[in-house]
């Protein structure tokens, strides 16, 4: 049974940084579109909810806080939740067809290649914190209290990326389709996640939706964090428990789905 | 080898190892299968049946069989990349699988930055990585492109960079699968020489290798698997006759040349042509009277030693007769500039008495080692006879005639 140890995690940071540096490899600048991207995204959005639908933050007659800035903040601490958790989704179906080689002419634990793309993802995950804290510093309110939770909204979206990352890699390397129904869920799915309004201001129709979705809390945790917004600390519990069962149980099915890889890419 | 080993003896232990595949299609049926644990009900693949293997720590023991037969299925279970679908496997110590080099390397990365990003992936930290990076770059002689892209290296200098990691890493068990063939003649001879040192060490090498030439060479105990189970396990001379002598049966009934005739050349050398001739006179050659004589013009590449050439004479059933090679004739060839040799072999008032005769040339390394260039099967001719001599040659004879003297 793999378990992600020291040394493990020592063999995954090369894998990881082998992937960065041959991603921007040869690109102007270079580590600096892991920012660009969603920075553009944020403008494109803003101009949209902002500038076309005249969307409020959380749909009330907006104060000063929740508009302008206020709003572009809001759909900026929510989106890099939500494409940090997309994007570990939609690499992962392809994750053990991608590293072929390693699955079959090399012996290696290769739950190591969620985790390796976990590393990626973090980093950039870190770097849009980054500039976001930067953001909330200067255009914001500046620190909070309520930041002390940030490690923990963090340690969520990264428990949930890896519960998505194995679970997704292993069914994906037998179930082709997940490679092409997932990244069409996860741009779906972006409208029905809490990225572009609060949980607390979604029309009832959406409700059900939001209260199942496993985005739902992490999202909301982030900004509660970040901004001091409401937040459903039941709902969170109940999230909670269900993560660390869906974390133990995508592990056993990792493990037990492990030996077929190599008969399969 | 019926007898039980002591354990710290053992350095691969296989026990009523099998691998088979599922044909199962249905995506949705294979996951169950998978999840559930279930022995798959349907149609199965068998790549390997009851392997039993025991190989001894410092043993250098071949493999030999046809493609397809289970070779590499065999290798991969024994690093551990496959999983036996039934079956134990035991392996004691560092294994350094050669099996496809260069596995982890990514193109748009330089050499350097891949040696140090897939040493971890060979078992070593990364202080043994940097440790050894200059030997490691020195071995593979491409100083002046470490620090480039390896998409920009030619498929040679890839194998020889991941050639030269893969076997720095003093591994106990090397489990090398057709590698010394990696570049050109220069390298192919380092590659051997560095695979030989480890021998040296009473390292504990397995190899596979199409040639069986190489196989006798290297080990001193062969197998020959084929469809999956080891058809013979013992003295690397005798796999490699039983599988010629069953290979040759195969072929028996086909019409035309033996299916395995191959020709290939490389960079280090290619046969140009094969020309077969009666020294002087029309064919068809007459048995005993006339010379046969084998015009063999090949190129190599002016950079590395001088390669040996070898000729075999086979029978109509593909039977080898009769062979020679300037090597173990200690006759030196003779290359212009451009690398290229033009060879005759003669054999005086040939021997062979009436038949089929098809000529093959092969091209090896410097040392004979490494087979370079192949054409089998390239020319014939035709002997005939004038008397009733019968078999496939005339030896020298006579008989004697000493008086009848003592009792019966």
């Amino acid at each position: 049974m793999p378990t992600a140890g020291f040394t493990h995690l020592t063999l995954a940071w090369p894998l990881a940084k082998r992937d960065i540096l041959a991603r921007y490899r040869g690109s102007l600048v270079g580590v600096a579109w892991a920012l660009l991207t969603p920075l553009a995204m944020v403008a494109v959005y803003t101009l949209v909810f902002r500038g076309v639908f005249q969307a409020r933050w959380g749909g009330a007659a907006g104060t000063a806080e929740t508009d302008g800035f206020g709003f572009v903040m809001r759909l900026f601490a929510g989106l890099t939740v939500f494409s940090a958790v997309a994007e570990v989704a939609s690499r992962a179906t392809r994750l053990i067809q991608d590293n072929a080689n390693l699955v079959k002419r090399v012996v290696f634990p290769l739950d190591l290649l969620c985790v390796a793309l976990l590393m990626q993802v973090a980093l950039h995950m870190l770097l849009q914190v980054a500039v976001l804290a930067i953001m909330v510093l200067v255009l914001g309110d500046g620190p909070r209290l309520s930041w002390l939770w940030l490690p923990l909204a963090l340690a969520w979206t990264l428990v949930l990326q890896y519960v998505l990352a194995l679970l997704l890699a292993a069914f994906g390397c037998y179930l082709r389709d997940l490679q092409h129904l997932v990244p069409l869920a996860v741009s779906g799915l972006m409208f029905l996640s809490p990225v572009f309004y609060p949980v607390h201001a979604a029309p009832p129709v959406l409700a059900l939706i939001l209260a199942l979705n496993p985005l739902s809390v992490p999202i909301e945790l982030f900004r509660m964090a970040w901004f001091g917004d409401p937040f459903n600390t039941t709902l969170a519990l109940v999230h909670g428990a269900v993560l660390l069962l869906g974390l133990v149980a995508a592990r056993w099915i990792f493990a037990r789905l492990r030996p077929g890889f190599a008969d399969l890419v | 080898m019926s007898k039980p080993l002591p354990e710290g003896d053992l350095a691969i232990e296989l026990r009523d190892v099998a691998k088979s595949y599922s044909l199962e299609t249905q995506p949705w049926r294979r996951l169950w299968q998978q999840l559930s644990g279930r022995q798959a009900s349907g149609r199965e693949h068998h790549a390997l049946n009851r392997i039993d293997l025991r190989v001894r720590r410092g043993e250098v023991v071949g493999i030999v069989g046809r493609n397809g037969a289970g070779k590499s299925t065999l290798l991969q279970i024994v690093c551990g990349v496959l999983q036996p679908s039934r079956g134990q496997r035991r392996v004691n110590g560092r294994v350094a699988a050669l099996l496809e080099l260069g596995a982890g390397f990514n193109s748009e990365l330089t050499g350097r930055e891949n040696v140090r990003l897939n040493g971890p992936l060979l078992g070593l930290s990364a202080r043994e990585v940097n440790a050894r990076m200059d030997e490691i770059i020195d071995f593979a002689g491409i100083e002046g492109f470490i620090d480039q892209p390896v998409r920009s290296y030619s498929s040679g200098m890839f194998m020889r960079l991941a050639f030269s990691m893969a076997t720095s890493m003093d591994p106990d068990i090397l489990v090398v699968d057709e590698a010394l063939s990696v570049g050109d003649g220069a390298f192919a001879r380092k590659s051997y020489e560095r695979i030989m040192a480890l021998k040296d060490k009473g390292k504990t090498i397995l190899f596979c290798s199409h040639s069986t030439f190489q196989v006798e060479q290297l080990c001193t105990r062969a197998l020959w698997i084929e469809g999956g189970t080891i058809r013979y396990d013992g003295p690397a001379h005798q796999a490699t006759l039983e599988y010629a002598e069953w290979l040759l049966r195969q072929e028996q009934g086909q019409s035309g040349l033996p299916a395995t005739s191959q020709h290939f050349e490389t960079a280090a050398a290619a046969i140009q042509s094969v020309h077969v001739h009666v020294g002087e006179g029309a064919t068809p050659l007459r048995s005993g009277i006339d010379d046969l004589v084998v015009d063999i013009v090949f190129r190599s590449d002016p950079a590395v030693l001088c390669p040996t050439l070898g000729v075999v004479v086979h029978g109509a059933d593909g039977r080898p007769v009769t062979s020679a090679g300037n090597w173990l004739d200690r006759e030196a060839l003779v290359r212009d500039a451009a690398g290229e040799v033009h060879a005759s072999l003669v054999m005086p008032k040939l021997p062979l008495l009436k038949g089929r005769y098809t000529v093959s040339a092969y091209v090896l390394c410097d040392r004979a080692i490494n087979l370079v260039a192949a054409a089998e099967h390239a020319g014939q001719f035709e002997v005939t006879q004038s008397h009733v001599e019968q078999g496939v040659v005339s030896l020298p004879h006579h008989w004697l005639h000493t008086p009848h003297s003592g009792p019966r």
